[in-house]
């Protein structure tokens, strides 16, 4: 999910050949606002495990790692981290570079 | 459980180099992060452990309201489908973000990760 327009995410996918992913647009600043990621520095992003209770929803699980718990030069990061992408990196024998990050278009 | 386990350093002693010519110093310090990684790898054992004993968390009391593919407006209980589990990731796709994509690669790996997940025990959607 995203302020960004649905139609935006979803091309996107489409371009990267991402599959079986939903896409969502938020419906006003609501939800960024009150989960605290639209800062002065830029928009964070938020990984959260909901779960259903009857016809209410509950959270489970987020991740509250956030910025300011990030160590000495290094972006704030989750462990374990989901994106397989820097877990790759790490096995390499430089690590993940640290000014890199990946483009949106290849 | 930790009591039952047989020691990370015991088990990385049954390493088998895959290669011939490794060197003496290779071999001791790939044995010393084998065993490393045994623990790692139990230490995210006991993580999921304790975060799966988590309390119930707190409700969604707040109506927020979302635009799906196909344009409908939904709240976050549709967003479910038929399961009881949702994983949700907000990224920054923003109408102005252009440029390098550090919440992207999390998009990527979800992309590939989705079919084995809806059909292992779990009711979880992405």
């Amino acid at each position: 999910m995203s302020r960004s327009p649905v139609e935006r995410q979803f091309a996107f996918a489409q371009e990267r050949g991402w599959r079986n992913t939903d896409f969502i647009q938020t419906i006003g600043d609501d939800y960024a606002r009150d989960l605290d990621l639209l800062q002065p520095d830029g928009e964070y992003p938020a990984l959260i495990v909901y779960r259903r209770d009857g016809d209410q929803v509950r959270l489970f699980w987020m991740s509250e790692m956030g910025r300011e718990m990030a160590d000495p030069g290094q972006d704030p990061r989750d462990a374990p981290d989901i994106a397989a992408l820097w877990s790759i990196l790490d096995l390499t024998p430089q690590g993940r570079p640290a000014d890199w990050y990946p483009k949106l278009r290849y | 459980m930790d009591e039952q386990l047989t020691p990370a350093a015991d088990m990385a002693a049954h390493r088998r180099p895959a290669f011939p010519g490794e060197s003496v110093d290779y071999a001791k310090a790939r044995q010393d992060l084998l065993a490393a990684e045994i623990e790692f790898r139990r230490h995210m054992t006991r993580l999921t452990a304790q975060r799966q004993a988590l309390p119930p968390g707190p409700l969604i009391e707040k109506d927020y309201r979302f635009k799906d593919e196909q344009g409908f407006e939904i709240g976050l209980i549709d967003l479910f489908g038929d399961k009881d589990v949702l994983v949700s990731y907000y990224w920054m796709y923003g109408r102005n973000v252009n440029g390098p994509a550090r919440c992207v690669p999390t998009g990527s790996g979800r992309s590939t990760a989705m079919p084995a997940i809806s059909s292992s025990a779990s009711p979880t959607r992405y």
